[in-house]
C-alpha cells in the first residue's frame, strides 16, 4: 500500500522542457512586435495630427491641400488611407459638435417635463428609459432627418 | 541580479533597459507558470509573448499599487485563460473535453520529458482539477505566493483561495495514491 506523500517525492519538478534558445527568440519577437506597434501608433498620431490641421484649415477657410506631399509624407496607398481618414474626420468633427450641442441644448431650453432629466446626475440610459414611446419615436425621427448626418 | 524595485526604477529612467531586465528576470517563471496552465509549448509561447507585449504597452501606467510580480502574473493569467478560452471556442469543447484535450497534449508533446514518469503523473493529476483550483494550486505550490496576492491576481478573497488550494491538494493526493 502506498502511503508516501506525493508532494514530498515530486517537489516542484515538472516534466516540461523547452527548445534551446527559446527565450532569446521570444525576446526578439517581443521587441519586433513592440517596434511594429510603436510605428503604427506613430503613424496614426501623425495622420490624426495632420487631419486635425487640415480640418481646422477648412473650417477657418485657409485652404489646406490634403494631397500636398510636402506636408503629408506618405506613400501612395497610405495617402489614400490618409485622405479617407481626413474625409471621415472632416465629417465626424462638425457632426459630433452639432450632436453635442443638440444633446446639451434641450436640457437648458426645453421645459423640464419633456426631454430634460429630472436629476442632474441622471445618465443617458436612465434618461432614455424615462422617455415615452412617442417621445423616443419623434427623437429618433429627428435624428434620422438630421441634415448634418447626411454630409 | 536586479530586484523588483530596481526594475521598476529602471523602467522609469530607461524603458528599453528596464523592460529588457523585466523580461530577463520574469521570462522563465512566467513561462513555467503558463506552461502548467496551457500544457502546449506553442500556446505558452503565444501567451507569454502577448503578456510581455501587453506589459510593455501599459508599463507607464503601472502605478505600483501592487507588487510588479503580482501585476505580471495577473496579466499572464488573463492571457493564459484567454488562450484556453480561445482553444475551447475554436474546437467547440466543453470543460471536460478541454481537460481531456490538455491531458492528450501532455501525453504527446515534443517538449515533455517522459522519462520522469512521476512528474508526468503529477501534472496529469493537476489537469484533472477544475480551472480555478488548478490556477490557485499553481500560484501557491509552485510560485509560493501568499493567498492575499493570489486573491489580487485571480480576483477574490484570500480565504477562498485557501479553500481552493486545500481542495486541489487533497484531490491531487487522492488521484496519485489511487493510481
Amino acid at each position: 500500500m502506498k502511503t508516501t506523500d506525493p508532494f514530498d517525492s515530486i517537489g516542484k519538478r515538472t516534466p516540461y522542457t523547452l527548445p534551446e534558445n527559446f527565450f532569446e527568440q521570444l525576446q526578439q519577437n517581443v521587441w519586433n512586435e513592440v517596434a511594429k506597434s510603436a510605428a503604427t501608433t506613430k503613424a496614426t498620431e501623425t495622420v490624426a495630427q495632420t487631419a486635425a490641421e487640415a480640418t481646422t484649415g477648412t473650417v477657418m477657410g485657409t485652404a489646406t491641400n490634403a494631397n500636398d506631399e510636402k506636408t503629408i509624407p506618405f506613400s501612395a496607398p497610405a495617402k489614400q488611407r490618409h485622405n479617407k481618414v481626413l474625409r471621415w474626420i472632416s465629417i465626424a468633427l462638425p457632426a459630433a459638435a452639432v450632436m453635442a450641442g443638440l444633446a446639451i441644448l434641450p436640457l437648458h431650453n426645453t421645459p423640464k417635463s419633456q426631454y430634460a432629466p429630472t436629476s442632474q446626475n441622471l445618465n443617458t440610459t436612465e434618461w432614455i428609459e424615462q422617455l415615452s414611446d412617442e417621445e423616443l419615436e419623434s427623437y429618433c425621427l429627428f435624428m434620422d432627418n438630421d441634415i448634418f448626418m447626411e454630409q | 541580479m536586479k530586484n523588483e524595485n530596481d526594475i521598476v526604477e529602471l523602467c522609469k529612467t530607461d524603458i528599453r533597459k528596464g523592460f529588457q531586465s523585466l523580461m530577463d528576470h520574469y521570462q522563465a517563471p512566467l513561462y513555467h507558470y503558463l506552461r502548467r496552465l496551457l500544457v502546449s509549448h506553442e500556446d505558452t509561447q503565444d501567451a507569454l509573448q502577448e503578456t510581455f507585449i501587453r506589459v510593455f504597452k501599459s508599463l507607464d501606467s503601472f502605478r505600483g499599487d501592487s507588487a510588479l510580480s503580482t501585476w505580471l502574473y495577473r496579466v499572464a493569467t488573463n492571457e493564459g485563460l484567454r488562450v484556453l478560452e480561445e482553444r475551447k471556442r475554436q474546437a467547440c469543447l466543453s470543460d471536460e473535453e478541454q481537460q481531456e484535450a490538455l491531458f492528450t497534449q501532455l501525453m504527446a508533446s515534443e517538449y515533455v520529458d517522459y522519462d520522469d514518469g512521476v512528474a508526468v503523473q503529477f501534472q496529469a493529476a493537476l489537469l484533472k482539477l477544475p480551472q480555478m483550483q488548478r490556477t490557485v494550486f499553481n500560484l501557491r505550490y509552485y510560485e509560493e505566493m501568499p493567498y492575499e496576492e493570489i486573491a489580487i491576481i485571480l480576483g477574490g478573497k484570500a480565504d477562498t483561495m485557501k479553500v481552493h488550494y486545500h481542495l486541489a491538494k487533497q484531490k491531487i493526493k487522492d488521484h496519485i495514491l489511487n493510481q
